[in-house]
Formats: structure tokens, sequence, C-alpha cells
């Protein structure tokens, strides 16, 4: 049977329909990878930034409050002015009071999270 | 233009005396004079034989005297700590904090502090009176009053900085987070920018023309020892050029001096003090506390 010019015709057009679906479905996932190592490596800046920020805020409690575990840095006065408003970092130092004798075992215990 | 005088220097060099001297001295020459003791051990009762409190005593026509109390200064400081401390931290039931305040009473740099609250409210509610003459107390008290202002602004500068880039961190993860800014208040942050505005006036008026520490000294080693100590001291805080009066003065060769006063015997009570200054150069001693500003 000898393929007239007409279905040669339809057969590339198909082909190519195949390709440009191809095409597409592979872009699709493509991107969907893209997306995702975005959003781990996004997860992962924002996971380090919290823990930056989440230390920068034990080192600034512990200089504008740590008077009350027996760290006198900043005159009193200052810290009191700023207790009414430093809600969080005076949690942060009642939280350190039970593991300020033994910091090893609060670094141990992170692992517990994991 | 106020003049602010503060008379500094060891202990039983004769501030307070000095001190009541000037003030009745200046009072004569029709100045208007308020002078109050921030010693804790308070001298000028026993001098003018008056029982002087925190209201003013009217001594001459244009000469008042108080006596700060300066415990009664740290209980109400402390008082006012504690209740806005309880309203903040509420839900804390089992923090005592009865417990921690009578502690912080006795803290260092607390005594400092209430007497720099007390110096505010006498310069704001006495701002008419062309002289403020403030007998200080003992060398150490008195230098860690001077420096409060100087050492919080630098504590003060630190953390600020540490919040501003906690603040820039939480800003940026805000972003990564939420595709926008978030425009939370941080409280604190403006805790501290309102804290190094009061500083920083306070340290200004400790540093103004119209402010000067007169030094006290007489011709023992050991006074002379601590006067030379107190100048240093006062140079690194830089409160610039401070006046140094002689007291007890028999005669004998002390050094350079601003002005010298003589042995008086017995200056006890306002009959006496005034006696003593009629033997004084007045006019040449005014002159000197007329300095230019």
């Amino acid at each position: 049977m000898t393929r007239t010019p007409k279905s040669n015709s339809a057969d590339h057009n198909s082909l190519i329909q195949w390709a440009i679906q191809m095409m597409k479905k592979l872009s699709g996932h493509l991107r969907a990878s893209i997306a995702q190592v975005d959003d781990i490596h996004r997860q992962k800046a924002i996971d380090d930034l919290e823990w930056e920020v989440t230390e920068m805020k034990h080192v600034f409690a512990l200089l504008s409050a740590g008077c009350f575990i027996g760290m006198p840095v900043v005159p009193l006065p200052v810290t009191l002015e700023l207790l009414p408003d430093a809600r969080q970092e005076f949690a942060i130092m009642l939280s350190k009071i039970p593991t300020a004798q033994s910091p090893l075992s609060e670094q141990f215990s992170k692992f517990d999270a994991v | 233009m106020q003049r602010i005088l503060f008379f500094i220097g060891k202990g039983g060099v004769g501030k307070s005396t000095l001190s009541a001297v000037t003030a009745v001295a200046l009072a004569g020459q029709n100045k208007n004079i308020v002078l109050t003791s921030l010693d804790p051990a308070h001298n000028q009762s026993d001098l003018f034989q008056i029982p002087f409190s925190e209201n003013p005593s009217t001594v001459l026509p244009n000469l008042q005297v108080i006596e700060i109390d300066a415990d009664k200064w740290i209980r109400s400081y402390l008082k006012r700590a504690e209740e806005q401390f309880q309203a903040a931290y509420a839900y804390l039931t089992t923090f005592s904090l009865e417990k921690y305040f009578s502690v912080i009473r006795n803290a260092p740099g607390i005594e400092a502090y209430a007497l720099m609250m007390a110096f505010e409210h006498i310069c704001k509610k006495y701002i008419k009176a062309d002289y403020l003459i403030f007998d200080m107390p003992p060398t150490a008290l008195t230098l860690s009053f001077f420096a409060l202002p100087g050492v919080s602004l630098l504590w003060l500068d630190k953390l600020l900085q540490l919040r501003k880039e906690i603040a820039e961190k939480e800003k940026i993860i805000s972003t990564l987070r939420l595709g926008k800014k978030s425009l939370e208040r941080d409280r604190v942050m403006q805790n501290i920018n309102r804290q190094i505005e009061h500083w920083s006036e306070l340290n200004t008026v400790l540093s103004a023309d119209n402010f000067k520490a007169v030094v006290v000294r007489n011709s023992d080693v050991l006074s002379q020892a601590e006067t030379a100590r107190i100048l240093t001291r006062l140079a690194d805080l830089q409160i610039k050029s401070p006046f140094i009066f002689n007291n007890k003065v028999d005669g004998l060769e002390v050094g350079n001096s601003d002005f010298d006063f003589c042995r008086g015997e017995n200056l006890i009570g306002l009959e006496k003090i005034k006696s003593y200054c009629l033997g004084l150069d007045v006019g040449r001693l005014q002159k000197i506390l007329e300095w230019n500003i």
C-alpha cells in the first residue's frame, strides 16, 4: 500500500502534536521539579534564618535581662525599663534556668526532636 | 541662664559646708538659690540646725534647701517597675516578684539611678532658680552618678544595633514565607529608643555649659591624692573644667585653686554661716560662679 501525500501529512501532524504534548508534559514536570527544589531551598533558608534569629534573641535576652540569672551586664535600670515590653526575652531567660548549669544536655536534647 | 553646681570630693573635706556657705553667699547677692543634698548621709540639717526633707524649706527669702530621701525614690521607682511588671507578666503566677524586687533594691546602680531621678525632678521643678547647688555623696557614688547616662547609652546603643539586626532578619523570613513584609511593631525597639532619648537628655544636661563640678579638697595628702583621681575620672567622663575649691586653708600653700576657704570654727547654724560669709570675698566668689556660658 502506497502512502498518499495526504496520509504522510496527517502522520507528520500527529507526530508534531505528540511531540508538543510530550514537551508540555516535560516542561510541566520540569517546572514542578524546579518549584520543589525552590521550596526545599527556601525552607532551608528560612530554617537557617530562624535559627539565627532565635540565637540572636537569646543573646539579646542574656544581655538585657541576664541579671535575673546571675549575669550582671546592662545597668539594671535599663533592664527594668525594658522588661514590660520584653516578655518574650524574659520568658527565654526563665526557660534557660533549668539548663543553665548543663548546656551540653540542652544541645543533646535537640536531637530528640530529630 | 540657670547654673548648676555639684559639690564633690573625698568624705569629710567639707562639701556640705562649702555648698551651704556658697548657697548663703549667693543668696545674699539676691540670687535665687535651691540647695539640694543628694548625699544619703545628709548633713545640711546638722549645718543649718533646721530639719530638712523632700519638701523645700525656705531658709532665706531666696534660698530653699531640700534633702532628698534616696530610699523613697528607690521604693517608688521599684513600685512602679513592679506594677508594670505585674501588668505585663500576669500569667507568671509562679514567679515570685517580691523576692526579686527586694534583692534589686540593693543591686549595684540602683542608688545612683535613684539620685539621678531626684536630680531630674529638681531640675524640672526649679527651672526658674538662678543656681541649683547639689551637695553630693562621697566620691564613689558621685562618680557612678555621673557615669550612669554614658554607660546606659553605650549599652542601649549595642542593644539597639542587635535588635535592628533581628528585625531585618525577621523581615526577610516574613518575605520568604508570605511573599510580603509583615508590619508588626517591635515594642522592644520602641522601648530602647525611648530610653535612648531619656538618657541623651540627661547626658546633655551633664555636659552643658551651665553645669560645673566643684571639687572640694583639703591640704592633707589623702585629699590631694583623691582629688587627682577625681579630676582624672571627670576628664574621662568628659565633664569639663571643674572648679577647685580649697577648704580648711590655714594659710598653707595647697596648690592652684579657683577659691580658698579658710578654716571656720564651729560653722553650725544659719547665723554662724552668715557671719562666715561676711569674711569671704563674696564678689570674687560670685564672679567665679558666673562663668561664661
